[in-house]
């Protein structure tokens, strides 16, 4: 470009082992953005050593470090930058691990389309202008602890062994309530006060999906976990694009990853609770879902739920 | 077996006894005509004997007849002795003893013969001597100087009529009366002149008579002193006890036959009984088994039915699971393949798409010259700068289109894989279908794992391309999933002994023994449960065996595992070109 560009346009690191992947990236977002390219993993890891960005874009099957290491070691290294796979490889364990290490805020599959990279290019670079606000530290004392404590843990399974397992894995720390419907989910979460949602992806055989986003959208601050024993490629990437659940987990979870589940989610929404404008670096791409909630009439009732928050 | 052969043997013994039996029960002297005839012949020989010492007696009585009784009676005794000849060798049969009796008989009959002849001059010669001395006395008697009743006359008629006494008594006991009649005829004689020649005469008459019949008595009392009669009735008598004894015996063995015969009759009637029974049972198990075979029929069948069923169920579970673990193969190598597409695809998409965008902005820089309007033209021309605007168009152009070959050569590359359109057997270089392998199941081995290709010269070899293309790449995606991290594949291909060897190293985690055993089995897997239906392997190893080939596994835990498969350079036999075509259908079927 003849003209400099402006110091405050947002930086883009994308991370791909074909150059061609990352010419054709820089083609289209070098008018907008600072991009800059980084061929594999290894160099990804070095550049983000060295510079600050808003938005990290990786590949995930990379010969050197794949995709997960690079946005793992991003969260560590720049936890203010907001992350993405964009990845032609459905690989449910790599798509796993980009959830719950990764912390992405979207999965974008090769090929793409410009149009809709941009758009969730400029998502996440909006996520990315809210400050970064660590998660509190895990309280000191049991007496701190109680505040937490009053946040319940809402089970949606139909499976009963979830809320047994959760109910061993906390003891007497916290209520655990257990849905086995969308109606049943949506009833106590009027009643209770409710932080953090253990859900499967389907309950008598409908799809949580649009409950997900209407409560997203509407309650932002609610730390969705799923749980699930039939996880695949399209229902992670559903997971993360469209409800922006902060873990997935597979089936039988271990007691300890529960417990430490449950504590880390709970913070964050002790977090999201404290500082609202954080909800807006995990807003998810509720639109479609949406659509379908709002034809259900969830999304009416949703709306009306939550008054303790 | 051993009881058999003492079946055989106690059979053998029962006849042998039997046969001895019988034998014993018909020996030779116990035919009674030839007892008989014995007999007969011993008492002829008795008749004929004392016919001949009758006949010696009457002979001496008859002295002026002639002697023919005697020879007539010898020849009778001839002829009995004979007859006893004959006998001898039944007598000896009989007993030894017996025949040394008969021998001594006929020897004394000889000599009985032959005194009989003896005797019978011997009477001639007294007849005649004594015909002489009756000649002398009647003359004598008749002389004149020997007047009719005088002493003289009375003493030679008393001499003549003792003298004939004399001939004819075998035992005379008159000789000293004749001694004296002599010794006054001597004496008388020597008085009397005239009469003494005749006198003299007639005592050398006398004495001549005399000594004829002293012979004649003695061959009669030699004749009488043979023991013929005592030996016949001792031959006839131990010849009768000896009958009378075997007869006994035989008796006896008869009796022993009769009670052999009656248990021999016994103890088959048993096993007649015996075989009866076991017949018996027999004719039942025979009617129970055939009613047991038939129940048994009827059980095979349902049981052949169960089992078909069962079989026609496991084969299509199995046909299910060979056919998901193809879904599975499929829908690994389709995402690896569809990552493979899907780079390209992205950068020529998004390359595309960049330059359509551009293209309303070029319009505005076109449209901006032909208007003259510089201001407009300044906008445009900062909206889009020809000068970098169009190498990177070019740029864009240019990728997108390496991406389309590269998408190009990637669905070629499969369609060479699968060989969907190619035939069934045809000469395949291996080195080109491992290089098909590793180019679709690279993104599972890119960057992670090296792979280091040693190949040979390979002449094409016969077979399925597809199958053997499976055949790598399942060995190759094994040989990737065996290596955890870094590690490496090393490939090598050679000709070795009219086969080609394809070699398959990896630095992986290695097999123990026992799971090296089972690799090939169908159902087996040491991935986790759902991860793979363990029917790789089986069907690498029915794929390697249609083609006739061979395929081997070493393998040490912790070092790594070598595959090493062999395919023959040309197809077994003249007619083994139609080999893999003859069941495309078969092998399609348990190929994915």
């Amino acid at each position: 470009m003849s003209t400099a560009p402006p110091p405050s346009r947002p930086r883009l690191l994308f991370v791909d082992d074909e150059s061609r992947i990352l010419l054709s990236l820089r083609a289209i977002f070098r008018a907008d953005y600072d991009v800059t390219t980084a061929e594999g993993g290894a160099k990804a890891l070095e550049v983000l050593r060295q510079e600050r960005f808003e938005v990290v874009v990786s590949d995930q099957r990379m010969p050197d470090v794949p995709g997960v290491e690079v946005l793992r070691a991003a969260r560590e290294l720049q936890p203010q930058a907001i992350r993405m796979l964009l990845t032609g490889y459905s690989d449910l364990n790599a798509i796993i691990a980009s959830i719950n290490e990764g912390e992405i805020f979207r999965f974008i599959p090769k090929p793409w389309t410009n149009s809709e990279l941009r758009e969730t290019i400029a998502a996440a670079v909006r996520a990315a202008s809210v400050e970064h606000v660590a998660l509190p530290e895990p309280p000191p004392g049991p007496q701190q602890n109680a505040a937490y404590n009053e946040v319940g843990v809402l089970v949606l399974d139909e499976d009963p062994q979830t809320t047994i397992a959760l109910r061993a894995a906390l003891g007497s720390e916290r209520e655990v309530y257990t849905a086995d419907s969308i109606e049943a989910a949506l009833t106590l979460l009027g009643e209770h006060r409710i932080g953090v949602i253990f859900t499967e992806l389907a309950v008598v055989g409908q799809s949580v999906a649009p409950l997900l986003s209407a409560l997203r959208q509407h309650h932002p601050a609610l730390v969705v976990v799923a749980v699930t024993s039939q996880a695949d490629a399209g229902h992670s990437i559903s997971l993360i694009n469209h409800g922006q659940v902060f873990r997935l987990l597979q089936k039988p979870v271990a007691t300890t990853l529960l417990r430490g589940t449950v504590n880390i989610a709970s913070r964050r929404h002790e977090m999201l609770r404290q500082h609202p404008e954080q909800a807006q670096r995990v807003v998810a791409d509720t639109a479609p879902m949406l659509q379908v909630a709002e034809r259900s009439g969830l999304l009416g009732r949703i709306r009306g739920l939550l008054r303790w928050i | 077996m051993l009881q058999r052969l003492l079946m055989a043997i106690s059979i053998g013994a029962a006849i042998v006894v039997l046969v001895v039996l019988v034998v014993r029960t018909q020996s030779e002297p116990q035919t009674v005509q030839g007892h008989l005839a014995r007999l007969t012949t011993l008492a002829q020989l008795r008749v004929a004997d004392e016919n001949a010492t009758a006949q010696v007696t009457r002979a001496r009585l008859r002295l002026s007849t002639e002697a023919k009784g005697l020879a007539d009676a010898a020849r009778r005794l001839e002829d009995a002795g004979s007859a006893l000849a004959t006998h001898r060798d039944e007598f000896r049969m009989v007993s030894r003893d017996l025949a040394g009796t008969a021998a001594g008989l006929l020897q004394q009959i000889d000599e009985k013969k032959s005194l009989l002849g003896t005797y019978e001059r011997q009477i001639e010669q007294l007849a005649s001597s004594f015909e002489q001395l009756r000649g002398q006395a009647e003359a004598l008697l008749v002389h004149p100087a020997l007047p009719a009743g005088s002493a003289l006359h009375t003493a030679v008629r008393r001499l003549i009529e003792e003298v004939t006494l004399y001939a004819l008594q075998s035992n005379p006991d008159n000789q000293q009366t004749i001694e004296e009649l002599l010794n006054r005829l001597s004496a008388e004689a020597a008085s009397a002149r005239a009469l003494r020649g005749a006198l003299l005469g007639l005592g050398r008459a006398t004495t001549t008579v005399l000594g004829d019949s002293d012979r004649v008595g003695a061959t009669a009392d030699r004749i009488s002193q043979l023991p013929i009669t005592a030996e016949l009735d001792q031959l006839r008598h131990r010849y009768v006890t000896h009958y009378a004894k075997a007869e006994t015996e035989i008796a006896r063995y008869r009796t022993v036959l009769v009670i052999y015969a009656g248990a021999l009759l016994a103890v088959f009637g048993f096993v007649g009984w015996r075989l009866r029974r076991s017949y018996g049972e027999l004719d039942r198990s025979h009617d129970a088994l055939q009613t047991l075979n038939t129940k048994l029929e009827a059980t095979v069948e349902e049981r052949t039915a169960e089992l078909r069923k069962a079989f026609d169920d496991l084969r299509l579970q199995q046909a299910q699971l060979v056919q998901s673990e193809k879904m599975a193969a499929l829908g690994q190598m389709v995402a690896g393949v569809a990552h493979e597409i899907n780079t390209p695809l992205g950068y020529a998409r998004g390359n595309v798409e960049t330059v359509r965008e551009a293209v309303p902005l070029i319009r505005e820089l076109f449209d901006a010259q032909a208007s003259g309007d510089t201001a407009r033209q300044e906008q445009a021309r900062r909206s889009w700068p020809p000068e970098e605007g169009l190498p990177e168009l070019e740029m864009l152009l240019g990728d997108a289109e390496y991406g389309l070959e590269q998408i190009g050569e990637l669905v070629r590359g499969l369609k060479d894989f699968s060989r969907v359109d190619r035939s069934f057997n045809e000469m395949f270089d291996l080195n080109d279908g491992i290089d098909t392998a590793l180019k679709i199941c690279q993104n599972q081995l890119k960057g992670r794992v090296e792979i280091q290709r040693d190949y040979a010269e390979l002449p094409p070899v016969p077979c399925a391309p597809s199958q053997i293309n499976q055949v790598f790449l399942n060995l190759l995606n094994n040989a990737g999933q065996a290596i955890d991290g870094a590690g490496t594949i090393a490939i090598r291909t050679r000709v070795e002994d009219q086969m080609a060897v394809v070699e398959i190293r990896d630095t992986g985690c290695g097999m123990d023994a026992d799971t090296q055993a089972h690799i090939f089995e169908p159902f087996f897997t040491t991935k986790p449960v759902g991860k793979g239906t363990g029917l790789g392997l089986s069907i690498v190893f029915r794929i390697i065996e249609d083609h006739r080939g061979s395929i081997e596994v070493d393998s040490t835990i912790g070092e790594g595992t070598t595959f090493r498969v062999k395919l023959p350079l040309r197809t077994a036999g003249t007619g083994g070109t139609g080999n893999a075509t003859a069941r495309p259908e078969n092998l399609q079927e348990t190929v994915a």
